[in-house]
């Protein structure tokens, strides 16, 4: 296989085949995991009354909830077309393929009366790769030589990088839009985040799942809340400078996995995909990360075949170089 | 044999995909603003955007025990492992009236459940709770109604 010559790091909208590559590896295992880790709620949740049925998204038009192993079908589909995915298999049939099956599943799951934000995000960089050319490199695509000869390092995959980029950020400029319509600048002035840290908790005790152990500590102290109300919303409607250049796009991803954590300690809400790093990973050169982690397997394995060649035909084990 | 594109081509198909790609997704995330619709997967995130009272009003379901002990139950014997479904469940059921049959199906599985063996009714209310109260120690309810009220009907041994 080519390896493309890597981009000078001032420029986001060039980038090498391996990185986007990289970006579908990751996200495609991580989406592929999700399904499979959560395959028990998300057909459970098709067991549910009826009456709960509130379809949303692409499924809006379903008047009436499917029968349950309909929805089991669906998920396992949806499994078997992220492997696809995720192994650049026929990509340009398998990926959008997958990228239609998760965004039903989870539609459905989001169309009992209650919308998992959790889980938009994953949604929409699951389409954003399916509709870019994530399979030029390590794939099996590549390998079948079914994707020809890489180009160099350039715009034919930096432009899906950038949009996986811009897709999160306006989620969260999105949802500091929400905050500024709702509550004006007072959100951040008037103890809004207090309140919901407040009623978040009180709701999980009251509702019998575990609440925040730092609630009770911080609440009584809710002046201290103030100044991080700020640095949220800052978060939030700054976003989109994440997009002008490459470290200003690192120093955001850090600034918004912090606030993550922060909203994990105050009010127990696990945003699973941003705390584990994976929505941020198109900021960062992700490819040099899943290169070192080949070179140390190949690295692992090639030790263990010369290991095993000298046993069978020396009947001992190589020398290693400080004893020769 | 299929043709091969000149670098030229594949250069333009390749911006114009991507000028496509871009502006349909990116005009997609932007349209609930507009719409002003909470959807999947796309979404006016409005999550911690409207402001909260001083007051909190939670429809939940209480398990009570023999000696007259509260306790919330948890939201598996509503059918869902995610608290905030479990939440929902209680809400539309108190919204559409149908919190008498919610209660016999949570009664039917805390009777399953060994964990809650001593639970011998189920109460869905609604209570409302001063928030930051709460968190100094100060969990009474200020208002509560009892929307319905089932029997776990456990058997004795024969």
């Amino acid at each position: 296989m080519t390896q493309t010559v890597m981009p000078p790091d001032g420029s986001p909208w060039q980038a090498p085949a391996e990185r986007l590559a990289a970006l579908r590896l990751l996200v495609g295992v991580y989406a592929v995991g999700y399904l499979i880790g959560r395959s028990g709620a998300l057909i459970g949740v098709a067991d549910q009354a009826s009456t709960q049925f509130r379809p949303v998204g692409p499924i809006a038009w379903l008047a009436h909830p499917l029968p349950v192993p309909l929805v089991a079908v669906a998920v396992v589909v949806a499994i078997m077309l992220g492997f696809g995915f995720c192994a650049g298999w026929h990509y340009r049939w398998t990926a959008p393929a997958f990228a239609i099956a998760f965004t039903w599943v989870l539609s459905y799951r989001n169309s009992w009366g209650m919308i998992f934000h959790t889980e938009n995000l994953l949604a929409l960089h699951v389409i954003v790769l399916a509709l870019a050319a994530s399979a030029d490199a390590w794939s099996l695509d590549a390998r079948a030589g079914r994707v020809g000869i890489l180009p160099p390092a350039g715009r034919r995959y930096g432009w899906a990088i950038q949009l996986v980029s811009a897709v999160t950020v306006s989620t969260y400029l999105l949802a500091g839009i929400a905050k500024l319509r709702h509550a004006g600048l007072g959100w951040a002035t008037n103890q809004a985040l207090a309140q919901f840290i407040a009623y978040d908790n009180l709701r999980k005790a009251e509702l019998g799942a575990l609440h925040s152990p730092l609630a009770p500590l911080l609440l009584p102290h809710d002046w201290l809340l103030t100044p991080l109300a700020f640095v949220a919303l800052a978060i939030e409607l700054g976003a989109p400078l994440a997009l002008l250049h490459p470290s200003i796009g690192r120093m955001w991803a850090i600034a918004a996995w912090c606030f993550h954590v922060g909203v994990l300690l105050t009010m127990f809400i696990l945003f699973h995909y941003s705390i584990l790093g994976f929505a941020y990973a198109s900021f960062f050169p992700v490819e040099r990360a899943v290169r070192a982690a080949r070179s140390t397997r190949l690295q692992r394995m090639s030790r263990g075949l010369e290991r095993r060649c000298c046993v069978r035909w020396h009947g001992a084990r190589p020398k290693s170089p400080d004893r020769v | 044999m299929t043709p091969l594109r000149s670098p030229r081509r594949r250069l333009v198909d390749t911006t114009a995909w991507a000028v496509t790609v871009w502006c349909v997704v990116l005009f997609g995330t932007f349209v609930p603003i507009v719409t002003g619709r909470d959807s999947f997967p796309l979404s006016t995130y409005p999550m911690f955007s409207s402001p909260r009272g001083e007051t909190a009003r939670i429809d939940h379901v209480l398990g009570v025990a023999g000696w007259g002990q509260r306790r919330p139950l948890p939201p598996r014997l509503l059918g869902s492992d995610e608290i905030m479904q479990a939440h929902q469940t209680v809400s539309l059921a108190v919204r559409g009236r149908t919190t008498r049959a919610l209660c016999q199906r949570v009664a039917q599985a805390t009777l399953e459940d060994p964990a809650h063996a001593d639970i011998e009714h189920i109460e869905i209310r609604t209570d409302t709770f001063d928030t930051m109260a709460y968190w100094r120690g100060d969990r009474q309810p200020r208002m509560s109604r009892v929307l319905a009220r089932c029997e776990v009907e456990r058997r004795g041994p024969s």
